[in-house]
């Protein structure tokens, strides 16, 4: 029996590799959907097939907040997503300085000029599946009504889309004044406004959607209802999942369960220097100027936090499970602080300590396709940032859930995925991000964004 | 894991499941690393009242037996307490029906007093297909209908179902933290669930199913590390890895067989090239996992376990004092290994039929054991005899894991007793039969466990 020159191709953490008949001998075989599909590119993980998430619910409800948090917390996962705000198209095409009149759904004229934005955005979402897109949400005020729930599902289901309603509803009014408030006073729509006149137009936008709002009670609709979300309360208050099926949808669930809008603050450190020349798997311990920054820690950080007002005077701190990660934090209350193992830093693999030309010279072809795809590349023997950040994802979800404020000291890289995550930067942009030594880094959640300080430790 | 305890309290009618949900969320949880346990009302109604207890006992007219019942509760309820605190258990499941508002208090009461969170799982089920189901699969094999004939215990069963549904109160209070599964989850409600832990187990419990389906397990053919004893790397499969992956598609065709969705599999490997070339010849769909890639060994990558005993001794055996949490320097320990693996577990329970190919270290957290089987630590006695057979020197003491490994074990008795390990010889007799074994030389990776070893067993160690 001879043993066949076996081929192997890189193979992209859980890829389904595609039949390919036509070929020489690919021993890659089998796929479930037939052959006219496209052959699965790399961003569409864990054979899930392509979904289409339709927030639903009345003005100031929280749709568009969920939208941008799924859609950061997805792409992190390596998943292609993209969010289609149908206000967004609606100002580009006729303009953000409209009466509330425009916004009744009643009105013919109006409701035809919503259509042709919410038209040109569907057809987005589309081309965006042909290109390889995975996950498309649909944020349209105009789901509320039953008619229109019902057209997006004819519309996608013989695409093959999977379509999942996420409906948010809220009833208690201070809670939806400060919504208002927070997030939609500062809308484009508003700009000149004087605030209480934007406010009051503001709910009579709501008020006229509500007529037409038809709660789903669809059960063989694949939908998941969230109540009470404002920003004091938990998001996940109560939740209903009715034929929720799939990974992402119930990984889109658990990350609705830990959301929460209640302020508080997140610190990023970098370790301090270990003793050079030491090896990723040498678990080499604090220099003499790591030492001098962990002993800095924490009088700065308890100074820092007295101008800023904020309480405990040190933060709960996760380290990764190395000794210049948690020697750094050896000098705050031994309670404060959490060894993490998925925080440790990337496996360097093969190249470890190998400068670019080195690189370069010794593995030409690795380096080339490193150079095309950064952030899904791996070394021989080392980790991509794809699987680096899937393996903190149980670190992110419990950020996600944490209430209380948090200092994070760990290696660059892990730094690199972190930041990206909380500031919703693309996956290109991690492998390039600076994380200086010796700084402190503040970052502010906010409702559509982030605020960063840094501070520099003397 | 924290220092919060957690009460789940499971409710529903009879046959919805309970029991089943129960011991999966302890098997999982157990697996990650948090204690777990279930605490079972049935068991200890069955203690205080007897396993005769017939339909009219469950009626809620029957004030003898509502004392004894609520006897049993109470029963479970003071001994979760007892194993939560000072057992340092960290996740107790109360498995009972539960179905009245009045039980809920009393049990809401207790944890309160006991500052433990309380979280309550409903299993409400409208098929009654699966309803008669599970009274056939459960409940008339159990011991409360043993020896009875099956149709007249599916009536009083049914009869028993009856009392349940008169009383029975779903769970209404919208300030309990509760979870519904509503015809085997296709429907779920959840309320105010707080925190990592509890959103944890909602979500494991949205992707169970109870389709029947297989998990096969195969470690990788053998490859040219293996030939050489070291550990680690990325080595290609040898020739007789080569002749392991030619014939596993029979192997695999022979397991899923007769089964209704044979065709249904799907091949998991990890990214090293041992797993993917063993499952070259299997033409079925294939996903790789850089999480199932093998234990990081760390700076041990690439020697064998005399080098590392030679060049790491203390390590070598801290290892074998605890090897679940045992790191390698620069690389991982079990424990990491099983939170490595958590997101492939979530995926596996909704998978249908499924072939995990990969190494040698993933056997052991992958297969959750059942608690009876849970790694216990064994104590040995090492025995040298002298060239005619007869004791020289006292015994000494040995300590290992079942799970170690044949050559690993070997190599340590061999430094103890400073022989050659070429020359060592082994000798176990078996405590029933009085057959006698040597510990294999040249099948190095069979485990320990294989010579059924117990506390005190004495081990003749020979030098040939």
């Amino acid at each position: 029996m001879t043993i066949a020159a076996l081929t192997y191709r890189h193979v992209d953490d859980a890829t389904l590799l595609p039949l390919d008949h036509e070929s020489t001998p690919n021993w890659w075989f089998g796929c479930p959907y037939s052959k006219s599909s496209p052959p699965p590119t790399p961003g569409r993980m864990f054979h899930a097939g392509t979904i289409c998430i339709v927030p639903v619910g009345l003005p100031a409800r929280g749709k568009t907040y969920m939208s941008k948090k799924l859609c950061r917390y997805l792409r992190w996962l390596g998943v292609k997503t993209e969010v289609y705000n149908i206000g967004t198209y609606r100002r580009k095409l006729f303009g953000a300085n409209l009466p509330h009149s425009f916004f009744d759904p009643g009105d013919r004229e109006a409701l035809e000029k919503r259509r042709i934005a919410s038209q040109a955005a569907f057809e987005d979402m589309l081309s965006f599946f042909d290109k390889g897109g995975q996950v498309g949400i649909y944020d349209s005020t105009l789901t509320i009504m039953e008619e229109k729930r019902r057209e997006l599902l004819d519309r996608l289901t013989p695409l093959n889309v999977q379509v999942i309603f996420v409906e948010t509803i809220c009833e208690i009014p201070h809670v939806i004044e400060a919504n208002v408030r927070e997030v939609k006073l500062n809308m484009p729509d508003y700009e000149g406004w004087d605030e209480d006149k934007a406010l009051d137009d503001f709910m009579r936008r709501i008020n006229i959607h509500a007529p037409f709002y038809t709660p789903i009670n669809d059960s063989s609709l694949s939908f998941v209802q969230v109540m009470n979300m404002g920003i004091e309360s938990n998001i996940g208050e109560h939740i209903v999942c009715n034929n929720v099926k799939g990974y992402l949808q119930t990984r889109m669930v658990l990350f609705l369960m830990n959301l929460h809008i209640s302020p508080r603050t997140i610190y990023l450190l970098k370790n301090g220097e270990s003793v050079p020349g030491a090896c990723f798997k040498d678990d080499a311990p604090l220099n003499a100027d790591g030492v001098a920054l962990a002993r800095k820690l924490p009088s700065f950080i308890a100074a820092l936090r007295a101008r800023t007002n904020r309480h405990p005077a040190s933060p709960k701190i996760f380290t990764s499970t190395r000794s210049r990660s948690y020697q750094t934090a050896q000098f705050f209350p031994p309670e404060c602080v959490t060894s993490k193992a998925p925080l440790v830093q990337m496996n360097p693999g093969a190249i470890e300590g190998m400068s670019d030309d080195a690189i370069r010279a010794k593995y030409p072809e690795e380096y080339a396709r490193h150079v095309k795809d950064p952030f899904n590349h791996r070394y021989p023997r080392s980790e991509s940032y794809h699987d680096l950040a899937l393996r903190m994802e149980h670190v992110i979800l419990e950020l996600e859930g944490e209430k209380e404020d948090v200092l994070v000291i760990a290696h660059e890289t892990v730094l690199q995925c972190l930041y990206a995550y909380l500031m919703d930067l693309g996956e290109k942009d991690i492998p390039r991000l600076q994380i200086p030594s010796n700084t402190l880094i503040e970052l502010v959640p906010q409702a559509y964004g982030t605020r960063e300080t840094r501070y520099l430790i003397e | 894991m924290t220092n919060h305890k957690l009460a789940c309290v499971m409710v529903g009618l009879p046959a919805r499941g309970k029991t089943y949900i129960a011991q999966k969320i302890c098997r999982y949880l157990e697996w990650t690393g948090t204690s777990c346990r279930v605490f079972n009302v049935g068991q200890y109604r069955r203690k205080t009242a007897g396993t005769n207890c017939r339909s009219d006992f469950f009626d809620p007219k029957n004030k003898d037996a509502i004392a004894l019942r609520q006897e049993a509760a109470s029963m479970a309820l003071a001994d979760m307490m007892t194993w939560l605190f000072q057992e340092d258990g960290c996740v107790a499941i109360y498995d009972a029906t539960n179905t009245t508002h009045e039980r809920r208090e009393y049990i809401m009461g207790v944890c309160k007093e006991n500052h433990v969170d309380v979280v309550f799982i409903e299993s409400i089920c409208h098929d009654p297909d699966v309803i008669i189901n599970n009274i056939a699969e459960v409940k008339i094999s159990g011991p409360d209908y043993a020896g009875m004939d099956p149709e007249v215990a599916t009536e009083d069963f049914k009869v028993r179902m009856r009392h349940y549904e008169s009383a029975y109160e779903t769970i209404s209070e919208n300030d309990l933290a509760f979870v519904k599964l509503i015809n085997v989850g296709s429907l779920v409600i959840v309320n105010l669930i707080k925190g990592w832990l509890q959103s944890r187990i909602v979500y494991f419990l949205m992707n169970l199913h109870t389709q029947p389906r297989r998990i096969l397990f195969s470690r990788h053919g053998e490859s040219m590390y293996n030939l050489k004893g070291l550990l680690g790397g990325d080595a290609d499969l040898s020739p007789r890895g080569h002749l392991y992956a030619q014939s596993l598609p029979s192997v695999i065709r022979r397991a899923l067989g007769g089964s209704a969705d044979a065709d249904n599999l799907t091949v998991w490997t990890s990214t090293l090239k041992r797993t993917q070339q063993t499952a070259a010849y299997l033409r079925y769909p294939k996903l790789a996992w850089k999480a199932l890639d093998e234990l990081d060994a760390g700076v041990c990558d690439g020697m064998t376990y005399e080098e590392v005993e030679a060049k790491y001794p203390e390590d070598y055996l801290e290892r074998d004092a605890d090897k679940f949490r045992y790191r390698y320097r620069g690389g991982e320990s079990y424990h990491d290994l099983v939170v490595r693996l958590e997101p492939i577990i979530m995926e596996l329970e909704r998978q249908r039929n499924i072939l995990i190919i990969g190494p040698q270290s993933h056997g052991v957290p992958a297969v959750a054991p059942p608690e009876s089987e849970k790694l216990k630590v064994v104590t040995v006695q090492l025995q040298r005899l002298d060239k005619n057979g007869e004791a020289k020197g006292a015994p000494i003491q040995h300590r290992i894991l079942p799970s170690a490994n044949v050559r690993h074990f070997r190599a340590l008795v061999a430094r103890q007793m400073r022989i050659s390990p070429r020359k060592l010889k082994l000798r176990v007799t078996d405590k029933w039969t009085g057959r006698q074994e040597y510990m294999a030389a040249d099948d190095d990776m069979k485990l320990v466990s294989y010579y059924n070893l117990e506390d005190g067993q004495v081990i003749d160690v020979l030098d040939a």
